[in-house]
């Protein structure tokens, strides 16, 4: 089964997917067993798409950012299915082709910016590094050319290259990191959380830069992050994780207006608006351990809306419109989600009637007329 | 009545380079008063270097001001004596932004509730400690089965904050210093530390000072807002005026550069315009000039006094300039009324 999106608007049936996986499997084997953080992972990213990953610490996310890169290290292993992008198949490449299509098919923008560069080298050289490795061919001055060129892109001064990753701030450190993503022009972008220690200024500019580039270049992006609000402004796609399992995929407005997880609900809604002050909707409990993992759905010991059969099988992933794939038994369940939510809802205003007025509808600051 | 802490004019300059050095204004002339008779949650906000952590290591004593005083029970904080000192300590307690790096990993969790119950005698025994223990953590939602005996590395970084919030609550004190409490955490996991922190201020009548850059967990926490730009406070009042309908450029900045959890809503509509550093921390004028849309000649000489927008809301600009003028001293006035 496959989480297939091409019923979207924009790609022609034809095209061929740039990054496309198929049942991914990343299993760890430590002293307390074997675990499992990737469990039959499928997608597809067509050529200038935005998919964004989301879940929340331990969801896995992290560990298909590494298997994509071919990056997992022992005791971890890519123990099945197949990571293509374009017409090379990642998975199957020896050791030393991998290290040649890594940054070239395939670059990553790391969590920490941080620690992601070297601090003893100025950017200069850290930039070089992946030109010449890459391209022997360039002539000295060739190479001193594209380092302008990449820091130009990511709006710096060429300047910044005679400097030390010290002399830098954290919102420029995460540009030199994007900047060595792009220096060979991959076909696909994996930012793995690259905004999470900026402040929101900061967020915004270093996004849109990554979008701009996008753009330009017509590279793929996924962005792995736990942040929707990011996730609704920034990626036209959307997969949310949880436990190592997708739970759901789909086009993100759709995802937004009519999420069917119970998960994705959840976490649209923890998310705090501009609505009724003092209300928080946080998540309760904590995803469980892939040691332990509750039979049935990994997702009922969290959920609201939980059935007898969801601790006895495992939900199957059930395609809705437009390539909207969701793994809930409610999804068999007339009304599904929605029905159960518009209920509580409505329970709630009857309890609460005044409450429940204020709370719905207000968003943001342009429904509040703040703006001017 | 004297207030429970109060910064006076309080500056912090950094100063970096030995021959010429550069000078760093980090707080620019600030005052602040918490009372104690009616508390209240405070959200400072700012991006990075906009001085709100160096705010709030002056109220916490790590470090004195440059000049200008901090006043704990209106005395000077360099002039208490020891018991006074120790008061201070239980009195005022802090909440980082690491939950990771608060802990040290070679002991269990419980070192974190132990020291301090042991260090301010809280409880005559082990058993009155263990259930001072079994309190705290059953206030913010956790289950101390759970939680005591295990290491840090066993627990999830909302457990682990939410155990500095025990902490920090077990000595009952006056003031928490709340330093981007939830900024490391999930964002899943960010409305159930809050609550715990709202919920802390509700039930036990703790001032807060919850510092952060994101006005959206402010907006929902706070009573009243101060927003700091390179030190000093472009907008300050009733948060929800604040948020709602923000007077000062630098504030809409912010709100328009938070990505809204909906789609329909266009993120960044007002463009980013780069700092040039024509406007350093030192300068006489407006400190936001070199990023400001609307910036005029006059805000590059003289900065702004505050206009008092409304009587819960106070900008430092320009543009607000057909409201009444106030005094920079006034300011604790308007927030007072929020």
């Amino acid at each position: 089964m496959s989480a297939d999106s091409t019923g979207r608007s924009g790609v022609a049936s034809g095209t061929k997917p740039v990054l496309s996986v198929k049942d991914l499997c990343v299993d760890y084997y430590t002293d307390a067993g074997r675990l499992r953080a990737c469990d039959n992972v499928s997608f597809n990213l067509y050529p200038g798409q935005r998919l964004g990953l989301v879940g929340e610490s331990g969801s896995g996310k992290s560990t298909i950012a590494l298997a994509l890169m071919r990056m997992i290290k022992p005791p971890g292993r890519i123990s099945g299915g197949r990571v293509m992008v374009g017409d090379d198949d990642l998975t199957a490449m020896s050791d030393n082709e991998m290290r040649s299509a890594r940054m070239r098919l395939i670059g990553m923008v790391p969590q920490a910016a941080m620690s992601a560069l070297n601090p003893v080298i100025r950017i200069r050289a850290q930039i070089q590094d992946v030109l010449q490795v890459h391209e022997p061919n360039l002539t000295y001055s060739q190479v001193q050319a594209r380092i302008i060129e990449v820091l130009e892109a990511v709006e710096l001064r060429p300047e910044v290259a005679n400097l030390y990753p010290h002399e830098l701030s954290g919102g420029m450190k995460q540009r030199v990191c994007i900047a060595i993503a792009v220096a060979l022009r991959p076909k696909v972008i994996i930012a793995d959380e690259p905004t999470s220690a900026l402040d929101v200024i900061v967020q915004r500019q270093v996004m849109e830069t990554i979008g701009r580039l996008q753009r330009e270049m017509n590279i793929a992006v996924v962005l792995i992050g736990h942040d929707m609000g990011l996730m609704a402004q920034f990626v036209d796609h959307l997969a949310v994780m949880y436990a190592g399992k997708l739970a759901e995929i789909g086009p993100t407005p759709t995802l937004f207006a009519k999420p069917n997880h119970p998960y994705t609900h959840m976490l649209i809604s923890s998310l705090p608006t501009l609505g009724q002050k003092g209300v928080f909707r946080g998540i309760p409990g904590i995803t469980p351990s892939l040691l332990a993992l509750p039979t049935g759905c990994y997702f009922r010991t969290r959920c609201p809306y939980v059935m007898d059969v969801c601790s006895s099988e495992a939900p199957t992933q059930v395609a809705f419109d437009g390539g909207h794939v969701a793994s809930c038994h409610l999804s068999s369940v007339p009304g599904g989600l929605t029905g159960r939510v518009e209920a509580e809802r409505d329970a709630e205003a009857r309890l609460n009637p005044a409450n429940a007025e204020k709370g719905t509808g207000e968003a943001g600051p342009n429904k509040t007329g703040g703006f001017s | 009545m004297t207030a429970l802490l109060e910064l006076r004019n309080c500056s912090k300059v950094y100063k970096s380079g030995f021959f010429s050095p550069k000078v760093t204004v980090a707080l620019d002339d600030f005052s602040l008063t918490i009372d104690e008779a009616n508390p209240t949650i405070t959200a400072v906000v700012g991006e990075s270097g906009s001085g709100k952590s160096t705010l709030g290591s002056l109220l916490m004593g790590f470090i004195g001001p440059s000049s200008g005083q901090v006043f704990y029970r209106g005395k000077d904080m360099t002039t208490l004596s020891g018991a006074e000192r120790w008061q201070f300590r239980q009195d005022v307690q802090a909440i980082f932004q690491d939950p990771f790096a608060a802990y040290n990993p070679f002991y269990t969790v419980d070192h974190v509730l132990t020291v301090p119950i042991r260090k301010f005698g809280l409880a005559r025994n082990k058993e009155e400690a263990r259930e001072k223990m079994g309190e705290a953590l059953r206030k913010v939602g956790l289950r101390p089965e759970e939680i005591l005996g295990r290491y840090p590395h066993q627990l999830s970084g909302g457990q682990r904050q939410r155990i500095i919030v025990a902490r920090a609550m077990l000595l009952k004190p006056k003031i928490i210093v709340a330093d981007e409490p939830v900024s490391m955490v999930d964002a899943s996991l960010r409305a159930t530390i809050l609550e715990s922190i709202y919920t802390l201020h509700k039930e036990l009548g703790v001032s807060v000072l919850y510092i952060t850059h994101d006005l959206t967990t402010a907006y929902h926490v706070s009573n009243q807002i101060v927003v700091l730009y390179k030190g000093s406070v472009m907008e300050g009042g009733e948060v929800s005026n604040v948020v709602k309908q923000p007077q000062h450029p630098y504030t809409r900045l912010l709100i328009d550069s938070i990505p809204w959890p909906d789609v329909s809503l266009q993120w960044g509509k007002e463009p980013v315009i780069k700092d040039d550093g024509s406007s350093p921390t030192t300068t006489t004028g407006c400190k936001f000039a070199s990023r400001c849309p609307h910036v005029m000649p006059k805000c590059r000489e003289v900065a702004p006094t505050f206009f008092e927008v409304n009587p819960q809301q106070a900008s430092a600009c320009y543009l607000s300039e057909s409201s009444p003028a106030l005094a920079k001293s006034d300011l604790q006035r308007v927030l007072n009324k929020a």
